[in-house]
C-alpha cells in the first residue's frame, strides 16, 4: 500500500469523524470546527485520489489542485458568515442553545 | 525510511488531533486541536507533492480561519465556550452511521485497486505555475465566481456586524410614512 492510498483512507476517516462531531456535539462553535474537519477530509481525499489515479496512469477529469483551492475559498467564506451569525445570535439573546434556537 | 516515519507521524497526529476536536469539552481546546490538525494536513499536502497547496493550507486555514475562530471564542462568554450538553442519547447510532459512511467511501473507491496498486510511477510535483495556468485557463469562470461569493460573504457580514443600521431602516421608513 503506497502513501497516497493511506492518505485517501485518512481523508475518509477525517470526513467520517467530522460528520460524527457535527451530529453529536451541541455547541455551535464545535459544530463549525467539525465542519472544517469534514471539508479538510474532502480536500485530502481529492488530492490523494488524484495521486492514486495519476500513479496508475489513469486520466483525471478535473485539475485537483484547482478544485482544492476553490473548496478552501468556499470554506473561508462559510466560516466567516457562520461565525457572524453565531455572534449576532449571542448578542441578541446572550446564550446559544442549538436545541432551543427555534424559540428565540 | 525517513519518509515512512514522517508519514506515520502525520497520520497518527492527524487522527489524534481530530479526536481531540471531537472529544474535548472546552471549545478553545477544540480550536487549538484543529489548528494542529490543519498544520499537519499542510504537511500531508507537501508529502503528496502539492507544495503550494500545503503552504496555502497553513496560511489560509491555520493563519486566517483559525484566528477568526479564536477571536469569536474570545468574544463569546465562557458559558458558551464550555459545552454543557455533550450527552447526546444516540451517540452509538451516530458512530455507526459515520462508520458506515467511511466504509461506503472505501468500498466505492475499491473498484480499480488492483491496477492502481500494481502501478507505481513517481508522482511529479505540481508547481505554482501549473496551478495558476489551471486557475486562469480552463477554470477562470469558477475562479471569478468564487470572488463574487467572497464579496457576497463580506456584504453579509457588514449587515450582521452593524445591527443598528439594519434595525433603523424600517423605523425610518415608518416615520417617513407618518
Amino acid at each position: 500500500m503506497n502513501s497516497s492510498t493511506i492518505f485517501l483512507y485518512l481523508g475518509f476517516m477525517l470526513f467520517g469523524m467530522g460528520g460524527f462531531g457535527v451530529m453529536v456535539r451541541q455547541n455551535p462553535i464545535i459544530k463549525f470546527l467539525c465542519l472544517e474537519l469534514m471539508l479538510n477530509g474532502c480536500n485530502l481525499s481529492i488530492l490523494s485520489y488524484s495521486r492514486v489515479r495519476e500513479m496508475a496512469g489513469l486520466p483525471l477529469a478535473l485539475d485537483p489542485s484547482v478544485v482544492t483551492l476553490i473548496v478552501m475559498f468556499i470554506a473561508a467564506a462559510e466560516v466567516v458568515v457562520g461565525l457572524a451569525i453565531i455572534i449576532n445570535i449571542f448578542r441578541r439573546h446572550h446564550r446559544i442553545d442549538i436545541d432551543t434556537l427555534e424559540s428565540y | 525510511m525517513l519518509i515512512e516515519f514522517l508519514i506515520a507521524f502525520l497520520v497518527l497526529g492527524i487522527v489524534a488531533t481530530a479526536l481531540g476536536v471531537i472529544i474535548s469539552r472546552d471549545a478553545m481546546y477544540s480550536a487549538l486541536c484543529l489548528t494542529a490538525n490543519l498544520v499537519l494536513l499542510g504537511g500531508v499536502f507537501v508529502v503528496l507533492r502539492y507544495p503550494f497547496l500545503g503552504l496555502a493550507q497553513i496560511l489560509v486555514y491555520s493563519g486566517a480561519v483559525m484566528v477568526v475562530f479564536l477571536f469569536c471564542l474570545h468574544v463569546l462568554s465562557d458559558e458558551v465556550i464550555e459545552d454543557n450538553t455533550t450527552s447526546f442519547s444516540a451517540k452509538g447510532f451516530v458512530a455507526l452511521v459515520s462508520t458506515c459512511i467511511i466504509s461506503a467511501l472505501i468500498w466505492a473507491t475499491r473498484s480499480d485497486w488492483k491496477e492502481l496498486l500494481s502501478a507505481n510511477l513517481e508522482p511529479k510535483v505540481v508547481s505554482t505555475k501549473a496551478l495558476a495556468e489551471g486557475l486562469f485557463g480552463p477554470y477562470v469562470l469558477v475562479f471569478e465566481l468564487t470572488s463574487v461569493l467572497l464579496l457576497i460573504a463580506l456584504l453579509g457580514i457588514m449587515v450582521y456586524a452593524v445591527p443598528a443600521v439594519v434595525q433603523s431602516i424600517p423605523e425610518e421608513a415608518v416615520s417617513d410614512e407618518q
